[in-house]
Order: structure tokens, then sequence, then C-alpha cells
């Protein structure tokens, strides 16, 4: 019985740990694709618990974190399904936390991110500030490479035209 | 869509190839149009990185989830122990149902078999007072044989000593004598003659 406990403690110091680490990237993650922050905030609570739940089905074909963040895209995928999302809610407080340096331009990238479709956001994100090549990113949104590199441009097309309007 | 703009996204990327990389270079020094889509590719890139990397959150929920976790294996604890508490009193209440059901099955063969043996004992019952019947039937007879028998001897006593009675007394051929020497054996029996004399009380004297 003790070993059990000792066990269950040790895992739940590796889910600390994980967290520390990768609670962030979940969070922005599926900011991107939410975009409202409690929502991101419940989503990073409910994908590490789903973590939990399901950390025995993590074969290792790939690292903690891509394996969090396809959870954390499901998670999102199906919110937003769920609650048929707005995606032109904005939350203006998250934008002013966030958002302090060169305010105007700021601003307008935010409005422009946010006026961007939930799938272009997501792709920018994992290409911008993850740093995923084409390839990566066709695997975790189950894609093809051709169609993720053709969405990324449009997506910035988007944007440029946004930012320049 | 132009088709450079494409090259260019692709360029900031990091994902086109580096021959396609020299045709790029050498249309941007060319065109100052692509330039500026590149510089503004760059600028939306370098300020979405800066907004995500800004965006640092400070989490306190740490505890909130491991004690939601917690919590939640608590609760999957709570439901296993009671699945198989569930689990063993539908065991224990099948086996008390199965047995009581073998019981009442045993009961009724055990009822079986004993009304057969009975209707069994019944068939020898009445096979035995006929039998008794039959016995008593036969004694009563032997009973008025055996008088009729007496009385019958009684008049022949009677008549022993009023009248006198030859009897030929035949002796059984011995089985060895063919049919010729029965015939002779026969013819050579001596006859006797009993009187009144030869009688001492009830007993023949004689030869």
């Amino acid at each position: 019985m003790s070993l059990q406990i000792l066990k269950e403690k040790n895992k739940i110091l590796a889910l600390h740990e994980l967290y520390d680490k990768y609670s962030k990237d979940v969070f922005k993650y599926s900011f991107s694709i939410l975009k409202n922050k409690d929502d991101a905030k419940d989503a990073v609570q409910d994908v590490f618990v789903k973590y939990a739940q399901n950390e025995s089905s993590f074969k290792g074909n790939c690292s903690y974190k891509t394996w969090l963040l396809i959870i954390t895209r499901n998670y999102c995928y199906n919110k937003v399904k769920s609650k048929n999302f707005n995606n032109e809610r904005i939350e203006d407080h998250i934008f002013n936390k966030y958002y302090e340096t060169d305010y105007d331009t700021n601003i307008t990238i935010k409005d422009s991110l946010l006026q961007l479709s939930t799938e272009h956001n997501e792709l920018i994100y994992l290409r911008e500030y993850e740093g995923y090549s084409y390839k990566e990113i066709a695997a975790l949104t189950e894609q093809s490479i051709e169609n993720v590199k053709i969405k990324i441009f449009r997506a910035r097309q988007q944007l440029r035209k946004l930012l320049e309007d | 869509m132009k088709d450079y703009e494409l090259k260019l996204s692709q360029f900031i990327d990091n994902e086109l190839p580096a021959d396609k990389q020299q045709e790029l270079f050498h249309f941007l020094s060319e065109n100052k149009e692509a330039r500026k889509i590149l510089a503004d590719y760059m600028k939306i890139k370098n300020e979405t990185k800066s907004f995500y990397k800004e965006m640092n959150t400070e989490f306190d929920d740490t505890q909130v989830i491991s004690s939601r976790i917690y919590t939640q294996k608590e609760n999957e604890r709570k439901y296993k122990m009671m699945f198989y508490f569930s689990a063993a009193a539908t065991i224990v209440l099948a086996f008390l149902f199965g047995s009581s059901f073998f019981k009442s099955n045993i009961s009724l063969e055990k009822y079986q078999r004993l009304q057969t043996k009975y209707i069994i004992m019944q068939k020898n019952y009445s096979n035995v007072l006929n039998e008794k019947k039959r016995l008593v039937n036969l004694t009563d007879k032997f009973v008025k044989e055996n008088e009729n028998l007496k009385t019958k001897q009684v008049s022949i006593k009677h008549n022993l000593f009023h009248k006198s009675y030859s009897i030929k007394i035949k002796k059984k051929p011995a089985r060895n004598l063919s049919y010729k020497n029965r015939n002779t054996y026969f013819a050579n029996i001596p006859t006797y003659t009993i009187t009144k004399n030869d009688f001492l009380g009830q007993q023949i004297i004689g030869n």
C-alpha cells in the first residue's frame, strides 16, 4: 500500500515538473485556438488532468511537449465545437496586460491575430512562437506539408492586410 | 496571389530550398514591392513572437491541479472500491440465488424419487397382499384336503378290519435292463396276498 502511495506521489511530482515546464506553452497554444484567457487557463488544467489520466497511453513516440500539445489541440477543438465558439470574441483586459510596449502596433497585431481564423492563428503560433518546422506542424495538426505551407502563407497575407488597414 | 509571396513566406521560415533562395534574392534585388512585403512579413513574425513571449502568465494553479488530480484519483479509487464491492455483492447474491435454485432442484428430484419409490412400494404391497390371499386360499385348500384325507383314512381303516385285499407291489425295473428283460422281470415278480391276520394294530407283518 505504501509503495502505491509512493508511486502516486512520484507521479504527482513528475506531473508538477511537467506542469512547471510546459504549462505556459499549453496556455499559449490553447489561447491561440480559444482566444480567451479564462478558457485557456481552464484548458491548461483540463489538459494536465487528461494527461495524468491517460499517462499510460503515452508510448514515447514523441516528446512530452508534443504529446501535451496534441492533447491541448484535441481539447481546444472539442471546446470550440461544443461552444460554437465565436472567433471574434475579444477580451481587452488580456491584451492590455500583455501589450505594454509599442502600444499602437501591438493593438493592431492583437486585433489582427484575433481576427484570424482559429486554424490560421494556431498555425501562426506553432510556427512563430514554438518554431516548429512545416513537417512538425503537419504531423501535429494531421495535414499535409503543402497545406501547412499555404495556410501559413495565407495567414501572413491576411495579417499583413489587416495591419495595413 | 503572387508566386514570390509564397516563396517569401517560406524563406522567412527557413523552408525555401537553397537554389530557390538564390532566385528569390535576385528577384528581391530588382523588386521594391517584394522587399516591402518581406519586411512586413518579418515584422509580423517578430511581433507575433514577442506577443506570445510577453504573454507570461503567472500560474498559481499548480496546487489546484495537484489537488484536482488527487481528488480525481481519490474518486477513481472510491469508484474502484465501489465497483469491486458491488461486483463481490453480485457474485455472492448470484451464488446464493444459484445455490437456492440448485437446492430446490434437488428437493424436487428427491420428491420425484420418493414418489417413484412410493409407487413401487405400493405395487409391491398389493402383490404381497395378493400373494397372501393366494396363500390363505391354498392353506384353506390344504386344510380341506387334509380333512378329506383323514375321513378317507378312517374309512379305509374301517374297511381293513372287515375285508381282505390283494395288493400287487410292483418293483421298479432297473434302468439298465433292456425292454425284453423288463418283460421277463415283470413276469417273474412274486405276488403276495395280505390277509386280515397279517395286520397287527395298524402295521403289516409279513415277508
